[in-house]
């Protein structure tokens, strides 16, 4: 397991390599000029030339790519263009607000989702289990960007119980929390119910049941615990995801997240920021389903690494 | 069991240990929120909480390119000259000021007992620090471009400062007065840099308001500034809270998270006009919505065409079903807060005109054109749909080209005639100066480059050239209002530079307990008078 475990550690360089070199090139490909944008339409091509030597962007490509690839062994993902900022603090200060928002989302989903997933198995094509795939469908379907203003009316405006927008009490995080969880909690609920389906279909679930072992026991003792590796596998991804695409739900909620720094990024051309960003919005998603492979292990015992 | 317990304790190991690692938010308001400040008569909090669109970009007045920073700047740092309410030119750090015979050197004689918030007293240095920063153009900062006729500044004596320029410049005055020039401390400038006004401490201003703290995109906080040398703000701290979704800027306004929002959307305004507590402000500002010509084209530089297209356009559709109650229609090509306008009437939407007028110009059949557009602007992609309808009308089929707004900076300024490929395109247009001069010369004015620097259109008009140029050395404020006059009439029809559509209101959404909020024409929101009842 050791040996697996830092095969995998050493797979994600060249991962991140490749990552890096492909956002880089993107990023240059596309129009728009960061200079550009930050001196605004009115600037001198003077001033625009003095700035963009200042940045290095008169470099060629290449050379760009490369001291960039330096800074980045030396853990220095550069300057923002923008805000003039180390890239490397920029992500400190923000990643700690979509590591909140992702591990909130990740609970309501799994715990939500596993609940709904159960209990629409259990009761498998009677009326509980379509209400259940029927609120699923819809919780996957509604756009975060409309869940959050529905919410923000309801609890904030209307009933004052939650405030609105902001990161200064953790009652802030509630709502985004709530409208980043509701989407995979569809996404959850349905894993769960097929994979719960198909280990209740076993043969040894019906032996368990022809000797009169107690239905609790068998759902969540015998099939719950077969089914666990699919839903191991969602929850892992749906983590991933929630950290690289909280961006609008940062944006609604007024969260300076990593979501918000990367699309801001994006729009202002700020190439430091972004490449900064995304090699770590990418690592994490690395790291991420490394972690799940080898949860898999100790959720099922037959799993072995060698 | 135990295994089943094992699993689910390793799942949430796992999300628990990551959210270990994060930071708690740091709670940047000590600022003693709803605290009352000791005062007779009715009670103020002395706290105002306000939600811009967007952070600040930067504090860098030499640097700062949009209205969030720049009104954040007003607050902390002054200019030599300022406008008064009615719009007139009064000293700000300057006690007086005189030119010379031949115009070109201003002479300042500064306040004496003015303090920098470190302590520091201003003098002529700190002013001939400031501007040399800004002509130098090896520095790139956005300020070099409006500081190119400043030939030197030199210090008469400690409280005296002289600028010369290359020639007579008739907008001198307006121009001591635009925030770009808010004078520094050299001091900050040689330690800081280029990171200077992007953090809290790298900022030293004169202003009525201190800087307190700043977390990007969570919260600035300003704190008034005992030592000011001017009338003492009455509320001790500013929150600037951004919010960048317009939808979520309103329901924190009516939660009373907030005090005030910028940028309320036009469809909300009538509901929160109607809100019990809430109030809307609107004030006439310098900016103007226009669709501008791209005069390298073939078909557009024709003058009939443009002339015919400024007729085909109804103003007042557009205005009702976008923005009602939030615009006017156009009537020069500068909006009537600007000095120097001239009031040359409403353009009324005249289609048989439209028709006759192509057909003149050889069209009688119509042509194809694209009209370019970016979101940037606000309903920018509905103009261009409208305008497109109303061309239609008069057998112009315009194609829309949306484009994201880094995309489109790009294309449409540093480029030759050859690779311009805009017919017609949006355009946002209002002189931070306040005064024709900035509102007119290099975006009107032949461009003597070849590329499109600031003249984004490739218009040329000899006689518009001729009389830009000599308003701006005419320091006559009559005469330089003619000038302007007869320029704008050739801008506005008879050579059309492009389709003034609107003019802009700068809307502000407040608490009705909100008082005294300074809205200047330039759209800044400032709060050196505010105060906020209990």
């Amino acid at each position: 397991m050791l040996g697996y475990t830092i095969r995998r550690i050493l797979q994600i360089i060249p991962v991140l390599f490749v990552i890096s070199l492909v956002v880089f090139l993107m990023l240059h490909m596309i129009p728009g000029d960061p200079v550009k944008n930050m001196l605004g339409i009115n600037a001198t091509e003077e001033a625009i030339e003095a700035m963009r030597a200042k940045l290095g962007l008169d470099q060629p490509l290449h050379k760009q790519y490369i001291s960039f690839m330096k800074g980045v062994l030396k853990g220095d993902l550069g300057t923002s263009i923008h805000t003039r900022k180390p890239v490397v603090q920029e992500i400190l200060d923000k990643y700690p607000y979509t590591l909140k928002l992702a591990v909130g989302g990740t609970i309501v989903a799994t715990v939500f989702g596993i609940i709904f997933g159960i209990i629409a198995a259990v009761y498998h094509n009677k009326f509980m289990d379509n209400f259940i795939m029927v609120l699923s469908l819809l919780s996957v379907s509604t756009p975060s960007f409309f869940l959050s203003l529905i919410l923000m009316l309801i609890f904030s405006l209307y009933l004052g119980w939650l405030p609105s927008v902001g990161v200064k009490s953790w009652a802030h995080y509630v709502l985004p929390v709530i409208t980043l969880g509701a989407q995979s909690v569809g996404i959850m609920a349905r894993t769960t119910r097929s994979a719960m389906l198909e280990v209740l279909n076993q043969d040894y679930i019906r032996t368990s049941r022809s000797r009169g072992v107690p239905e609790r026991i068998i759902i969540y003792s015998h099939a719950f615990k077969n089914a666990l590796i699919p839903i191991v596998t969602v929850i892992g991804l749906r983590f991933g995801g929630l950290l690289a695409g909280s961006a609008l739900v940062e944006t609604v909620f007024a969260i300076p997240g990593i979501g918000r720094l990367m699309v801001d990024g994006v729009l202002k051309r700020d190439y430091p920021v972004v490449q900064g960003t995304i090699l770590v919005i990418s690592a994490t998603f690395v790291i991420m389903n490394l972690l799940t492979d080898l949860l898999y292990a100790v959720v099922d015992p037959r799993v072995k690494y060698d | 069991m135990m295994k089943k317990l094992l699993a689910f304790m390793l799942i949430f190991t796992m999300i628990f240990s990551l959210a270990a690692c994060s930071k708690p938010a740091e709670n940047t308001t000590d600022a003693g929120e709803g605290g009352t400040s000791a005062q007779e008569g009715p009670k103020y909090k002395d706290t105002i909480v306000f939600a811009p669109n967007t952070d600040v970009q930067s504090l860098d007045p030499h640097v700062q390119n949009d209205t969030t920073s720049e009104q954040v700047v007003k607050m902390l740092y002054n200019t030599l000259l300022k406008f008064d309410e009615n719009g007139n030119v009064v000293g700000d750090l300057a006690e007086s000021w005189e030119v010379s015979e031949d115009n070109k050197t201003w002479t300042f004689q500064l306040k004496q007992g003015v303090k920098f918030h470190d302590g520091t007293e201003m003098t002529a240095e700190h002013v001939k620090g400031t501007y040399e920063r800004a002509m130098d153009p090896a520095n790139g900062l956005v300020v070099n471009e409006i500081v190119k006729m400043f030939e030197k500044v030199e210090v008469v004596d400690k409280y005296t400062v002289s600028i010369t320029t290359t020639e007579p410049y008739g907008a001198m005055t307006s121009l001591m007065c635009n925030v770009s020039l808010a004078v520094m401390d050299p001091a900050y400038i040689d330690k800081y840099g280029m990171d200077l006004g992007a953090s809290a401490e790298s900022i030293n201003g004169t202003g009525p308001y201190k800087i307190k703290s700043w977390e990007r995109d969570v919260e600035l906080v300003l704190e008034s500034f005992d030592d000011y040398y001017g009338e003492k703000a009455p509320t001790k701290y500013i929150v600037y809270r951004p919010i960048p979704e317009a939808a979520a800027r309103v329901i924190a306004l009516e939660t009373g998270e907030v005090d005030a929002i910028q940028g309320v959307p036009a469809d909300d305004v009538p509901r929160l006009e109607a809100t019990e507590g809430l109030s809307v402000y609107k004030a006439r500002s310098v900016g103007q919505r226009l669709f501008r010509f791209g005069c390298n084209d073939s078909i557009i530089s024709n003058t009939k065409v443009r002339q015919a297209l400024v007729y085909a356009v109804d103003r007042q559709v557009i205005i009702d079903s976008l923005f009602d109650g939030l615009a006017v229609p156009s009537t020069a090509p500068l909006a009537p807060v600007t000095w120097g306008y001239a009031n040359l009437g409403e353009i009324k939407q005249d289609q048989e005109k439209a028709k006759q007028l192509l057909a003149e110009a050889g069209y009688p059949d119509g042509f194809k054109t694209k009209i370019v557009t970016t979101e940037r602007y606000a309903k920018g992609v509905e103009l261009a749909e409208i305008l497109a309808a109303q061309f239609a009308e008069i057998g112009v089929e315009a194609e829309i080209q949306v484009m994201e707004w880094s995309a489109f900076v790009q294309t449409i300024s540093g480029l030759t005639a050859e690779e311009f490929d805009e017919p017609i395109f949006i355009m946002g247009a209002g002189p931070s100066m306040m005064d024709a001069d900035g509102g007119l010369r290099g975006l009107y004015t032949t461009t003597l480059t070849g590329k499109n620097d600031r003249n984004y259109g490739f218009y040329s008009n000899k006689e518009v050239d001729e009389l830009i140029d000599a308003a701006m050395k005419e320091t006559d404020p009559d005469k330089r209002k003619e000038l302007y006059k007869r320029a704008q009439e050739i801008l506005y029809l008879e050579d059309p530079a492009g389709i003034w559509l609107f003019d802009q209101l700068t809307n502000l959404a407040h608490s009705s307990k909100l008082q005294n909020v300074t809205v200047s024409p330039i759209s800044t929101i400032t709060f050196e008078k505010a105060t906020i009842l209990e």
